[in-house]
């Protein structure tokens, strides 16, 4: 411990002791404890900096974790997560001669970054088990923003610390301050509700916020990117995922980038599912749901916004409830490595084996009729019975007219059925029009018939 | 309420969802549109909002009935009635939705309109990909985003004269001393529609307008919780008689770093020092610039006698290189200019302007403004540096003198009467951050410049 490797050197003592003397007229804004037990005095005491902390449920050992410390100022808490066995990275958007001082006093190992908190990305400060986002939210000109920056950087926990305008009874709203308003201070610029504020760390994408404290207008609130552990004996059954799908294109990519959500359709025999019973999951990370809709019976559907931070790539999506365990997986891509499905070329069929599948319905999947206008969001969804045990959306070739057309998405609805989502084609005459499928391993199924009746113009 | 009818945001879920407003879902899908459309020979195809809807709410709006030679930007253009409506006016259009839709491409066709269509979120829009326009339509779109801030900081920079700003507000828009607040919705709150997520008052709306870096906002009323609002990038022109002298600026500084150099990417501020002969200024009476875009001073103090001290954000979209700083007062012409590099490299901002030199200026001393030590100056708060210079024209006064610092031009702040030698003294501000260092300074006079002479800046 950097500490121990100071104290009792007979240098480092005359160099504090000068030092404590020269900074203790300079108006530190923490306190920070010296190894030898001198303190420098700053704004904020020892005492009231320790109490701050130890209201989050922080652990004591950090031995092999990384920890952030965002908006560092002169550092106490970061070198105080070093302390306690973190490798600390502290942050701040502009440099603190006394942060140095006190580095060099310490003899700590912490890496002090000059950075916008909208400059902190994986690639450029990397992953942390802990992030502790003090007094820095109502600093923000985009306040969601930065949380996001937050999230995406954060694999498991960040401790949220800020101004807030309430005790906890008024409802979601945030002040805004245009000039000095707040404190006669012109860097602040938004003022959340306790309620605002919890809302804002969820909608940045951690899976639990709870709030730890209020009190003097400071809030503190824990912000988990995972869910808790599912049931050991779950009491409900385990939902059946169909699909995950990018709310605007119904494919299962997504741009992280873009005001994208995820639509998760689901099959769930718990009566009367709430949102807030509802975990689900992107790889190990927790997602909330915005909206949860029940569409008939056992179906559901909810709305989330992907987890920030994804790498390009496949991701698998999963849910459970709060008392069952999880589902099976279905594969969301974030763009950037497969084309999009349109231009995704079908395998060439093998070897026949399989016997052909059974369409037994075709409907548009706005209106659930086989009654086309051609609308925007009007999918031909073509649920049939196959065999194979497993299928993916590159091994069904869907056919209009005996034209190819791409498989959009594929699910897996159970007992051997499964729905293959495509789009009509341009340029289709008024009428009736014939749909089949096969496997790259069956020939091709009976057609059932849908019908093409454009909306006309008055 | 009225917003209920708003279907914006309804392309998440399927119509046959648990809607709290189904009927106008129905409604939408069985007009198969949003905006009604007048085609030449008079049909119409018909949408949720009827043409005198479209009509009346762009009438809300000072927008010229002739844009011949205009760019013209519509955000969020939904089936194109704006778009269209302003090519009719003469303007080259550029329309952006963040999903396409089928009926803007159907209508641009009956229609012949050469409208430009793209499908990208506001927030990735930006001048290098889809250039400047001089108006921005900016209707409906506010509120359905996570960042609304950032998205009026895009939509300014993007705009180089008029946007056209209409939003859901909370309240009725009566009380212009409202405190600003916004509230905020984490899931389906406003409307039972999940991607709406901000809801300002009518004043936040204003204030956010004006905080990101137009020169002027106008609310111009509030229909049935839509405030329509006017943001202009320039200031008017001058009314009436000039009736005050033009003010006098003697120093122009970053109000972080107190330095010269400016950053476009980040929230930067000018601080721009004056004098003025018009007494008991307020805000209203100080109209900054920057390059050609003015903006609104968010802090103005009196430095003593008639000296004052304005702060106003660096216009968003300025190109990286020089610009003009300056300001005027209420009923004065615009002052002298000083020059502030943005987004320009060190070495760049080492250089000044071409100018004719061996004018016959020369420098005979350069010492400290204070302690009179020779070329040398020290650096920090009410750091001056003092020149006696030859060869400056018998009518030079002070108005058409600076000092070169490198490349950094120092307004003259006191300009003495030649001495028995014939030398005149010139007194200059340097900026309260400059960076110790050697450097290189000359004195000018209208386009002409001395041989320079080196200081070393401590």
């Amino acid at each position: 411990m950097p500490a121990e490797r100071a104290a009792g050197d007979p240098t480092f003592h005359e160099l504090v002791q000068k030092q404590v003397a020269l900074l203790s007229t300079k108006g530190w804004y923490h306190s920070i404890e010296l190894p030898d037990g001198n303190v420098i005095q700053g704004m904020i005491g020892v005492d009231a900096l320790k109490q701050r902390l130890a209201a989050f449920p922080i652990p004591a050992d950090l031995s092999g974790k990384r920890v952030l410390d965002v908006g560092a100022w002169t550092g106490w808490c970061s070198f105080e997560m070093e302390r306690r066995g973190a490798q600390v990275v502290a942050v701040d958007c502009i440099e603190f001669e006394e942060f140095r001082e006190a580095h060099r006093m310490l003899g700590s190992q912490v890496d002090y970054r000059i950075l916008d908190v909208e400059e902190l990305t994986p690639e450029s400060v990397g992953l942390f088990d802990y992030v502790l986002f003090f007094g820095v939210l109502y600093h923000l000109r985009n306040p969601l923003l930065g949380l996001e920056k937050i999230c995406a950087i954060t694999k498991d926990t960040a401790f949220v610390e800020s101004f807030v305008t309430d005790d906890g009874s008024a409802p979601c709203t945030m002040e805004f301050y245009e000039t000095n308003e707040l404190g006669g201070q012109i860097d602040n610029w938004f003022g959340p509700t306790v309620q605002c504020a919890a809302a804002l760390c969820r909608s940045a994408g951690f899976a639990r916020v709870h709030l730890e404290y209020v009190s003097d207008r400071r809030a503190g609130l824990t912000c988990r990117r995972r869910w808790d552990a599912p049931p050991a004996h779950p009491a409900e059954p385990a939902p059946l995922l169909y699909s995950a799908v990018n709310n605007r294109t119904n494919d299962i990519q997504f741009n992280p980038g873009k005001d994208e959500y995820i639509c998760v359709y689901f099959r769930s025999d718990v009566p009367g599912l709430t949102r807030d019973r509802l975990r689900i999951e992107i790889d190990e990370y927790g997602a909330p749901a915005l909206v949860l809709v029940n569409l008939r019976g056992p179906e559901w559907q909810a709305n989330l916004r992907a987890p920030p931070g994804l790498a390009a790539g496949p991701h698998e999506v999963r849910l459970r409830t709060s008392e069952s365990g999880y589902s099976n997986r279905f594969q969301i891509w974030r763009a950037g490595l497969i084309p999009r499905g349109a231009s995704a070329p079908p395998r060439e069929p093998c070897e026949i084996t399989e016997p052909a599948p059974v369409i037994y319905e075709v409907t548009n999947g706005m209106t659930d009729s086989a009654i086309f206008q051609g609308h925007r969001n009007e999918y031909v969804c073509c649920r049939f019975r196959a065999p194979e045990p497993t299928l993916d959306r590159e091994s069904v070739i869907l056919q209009i007219d005996d034209a190819t057309r791409p498989v959009l998405f594929l699910t897996d609805l159970g007992g051997g059925c499964w729905q293959a989502n495509s789009r009509l084609p341009a340029g289709l005459k008024p009428g009736p029009h014939s749909v089949r499928l096969r496997t790259l391993n069956s020939i091709f199924s009976d057609a059932a018939e849908i019908s093409f009746r454009p909306s006309t113009l008055s | 309420m009225a917003f209920m009818g708003e279907m914006e945001a309804a392309v998440g879920l399927p119509p046959s969802t648990a809607d709290p407003d189904r009927r106008n879902l129905e409604e939408l899908a069985r007009l198969g549109g949003y905006h009604s459309i007048e085609l030449p020979d008079g049909h119409v195809i018909p949408g949720f909002h009827s043409v005198e809807d479209s009509r009346r709410r762009l009438a809300q709006f000072p927008v010229p009935s002739d844009l011949r030679g205009k760019r013209a930007l519509d955000i969020g253009a939904w089936d194109g009635w704006f778009t269209f409506e302003l090519e009719r006016r003469g303007a080259q259009v550029m329309a952006v939705d963040s999903t396409p839709i089928e009926r803007f491409r159907t209508a641009r066709e009956l229609l012949g309109s050469r409208a430009e269509y793209r499908i990208e979120d506001v927030c990735r829009l930006s001048p290098a990909q889809i250039g400047t326009f001089d108006l921005v339509m900016f209707l409906g779109v506010l509120y359905h985003l996570k960042h609304p801030m950032l998205a009026l900081e895009k939509v300014c920079e993007l705009s180089t004269d008029m946007v056209c700003v209409e939003s859901f507000v909370t309240d009725d828009g009566s009380d212009p001393t409202a405190k600003p607040v916004m509230e905020f919705y984490e899931t389906d709150e406003l409307c039972g529609q999940f991607d709406n997520w901000v809801g300002p008052n009518t004043a936040c709306l204003l204030a956010m307008c004006r905080s990101a870096g137009f020169a002027r906002v106008q609310l111009e009323s509030v229909l049935d919780h839509r405030a329509h609002v006017t943001c202009y990038r320039h200031w008017p022109e001058i009314e009436g008689p000039q009736d005050s002298a033009a003010p006098y600026l003697t120093s122009v500084e970053n109000a972080a770093t107190r330095g010269r150099e400016f950053s476009g990417v980040h929230d930067d501020y000018v601080s721009i020092w004056f004098k003025s002969s018009r007494a008991g200024l307020t805000a209203a009476d100080v109209f900054p610039r920057v390059g050609p875009y003015g903006s609104h001073p968010v802090y103005l103090r009196n430095t003593g006698e008639d000296g004052w001290q304005v702060n106003c954000k660096l216009p968003p979209g300025l190109a990286p290189g020089w610009h003009a700083a300056t300001v005027r007062t209420t009923g004065s012409s615009w002052g002298n200019s000083v020059r502030i590099g943005v987004d320009i490299s060190a070495a760049e901002r080492r250089q000044r302007p071409a100018q004719a030199e061996a004018s016959g200026i020369r420098i005979a001393i350069a010492t400290d403004g204070k302690t009179w030590e020779r070329n040398l100056v020290h650096t920090g708060l009410g750091s001056c540096i003092s020149l006696w210079v030859s060869g400056l024209p018998e009518e030079a006064a002070r108005d058409g003198v600076a000092v070169w610092l490198d490349g950094d031009d120092l307004p003259c702040v006191f300009l003495s009467e030649p001495d028995p030698q014939g030398l005149r003294q010139i007194n200059a501000m340097l900026p309260t951050g400059a960076q110790p260092g050697d450097c290189s300074v000359s004195a000018s006079f209208r386009g002409t410049l001395s041989a320079p002479v080196p200081v070393r800046l401590a």
